[in-house]
């Protein structure tokens, strides 16, 4: 069985590392790595814009200025429909 | 809220970003962008500020007269604009070949929404002050002269397409480089104030356009 096929009814790194190797960890699991790490901009645009809006509403008192927030949030839900699709 | 405490989160969310390009793209090609990026920021800062009449001086936080957080933030902004670009076209950057004017243009519109409510709230709170008059006074929206929200989309179109060409070895690379380059002099990316500089950017743009490839051969 090649690693393709063994990956996708397994599909989980860790159990390929008992039959296959370290080698065939470092293949199988990158992949998931990645996604996991994308994490941080997600994370990072998660907090900007709770503290753009927080700022605007508590610390400038001007909840109007949320407009400008909110193409930015737009953005954020667009990318991760895109990433379910 | 403290200078300080911002330029220290801008700090953190920048090796955060740092992290995550050493993780996804290597050491090579995370050197090359937030070098080029820090560089560019810099020498940018510095001549706007070093002017008779600059369009913003630095605010509460300054060192040599140049806003720290403006310095780290050009980088930050860049490669959250790069990562919304990709993920929203799917796109690998190390994939043989590449889209490359989908990928800036799409960049430089994400720049804009990025940019827009951090300017909003730095310049209300004094982290730098706008100065009126210009060559393109198109007024003020919420305290920023509107003409600036342009000027983010071409400075990040522009970075994105000097990364990408150096980082795929194309032989125009040099020539942008010193089109970024020779783009700080005359403001011609944030606050155009002379027709040379209008000019100039025109005439980039114009080359870019027909120069450029569709698609990006990697070397």
């Amino acid at each position: 069985m090649d690693l393709a096929s063994l990956s996708s009814r397994v599909g989980d790194g860790t159990a390929i590392l008992c039959t296959h190797g370290p080698l065939t960890i470092e293949t199988l699991s990158r992949p998931n790595q990645k996604a996991g790490w994308d994490g941080i901009p997600r994370a990072t645009l998660l907090f900007l814009i709770v503290f753009y809006s927080t700022v605007m509403v508590a610390l400038l008192r001007r909840p109007e200025y949320l407009v400008d927030v909110l193409p930015l949030a737009l953005l954020l839900a667009l990318v991760e429909w895109r990433r379910r699709a | 809220m403290s200078p300080a405490l911002a330029l220290g989160l801008v700090g953190l969310l920048l090796a955060g970003q740092t992290a995550h390009s050493m993780q996804q793209r290597g050491r090579r090609s995370t050197l090359l962008f937030f070098g080029l990026a820090l560089v560019y920021a810099l020498l940018r800062e510095l001549w706007i500020t070093s002017r008779e009449r600059p369009f913003y001086v630095a605010g509460s936080l300054s060192v040599a007269n140049v806003a720290p957080i403006i310095v780290l933030g050009w980088p930050l902004h860049f490669y959250l604009a790069l990562w919304f670009a990709r993920r929203l076209l799917k796109v690998d950057l190390g994939r043989e070949r590449l889209r490359i004017l989908p990928l800036a243009l799409l960049a430089a519109a994400s720049m804009l929404v990025l940019a827009l409510p951090g300017e909003v709230i730095g310049s209300h709170l004094g982290w730098w002050i706008w100065q009126p008059g210009n060559l393109l006074d198109l007024g003020w929206y919420h305290g920023l002269p509107l003409n600036v929200l342009g000027g983010w989309m071409l400075t990040g179109g522009m970075f994105v397409l000097a990364f990408l060409l150096f980082e795929h070895r194309h032989p125009l690379r040099w020539v942008n480089l010193v089109a970024l380059a020779g783009s700080i002099p005359f403001h011609t990316l944030a606050h155009p104030d002379s027709w040379i500089g209008l000019g100039l950017l025109a005439a980039y743009i114009t080359a870019a356009a027909w120069s450029l490839p569709r698609s990006l051969a990697k070397v």
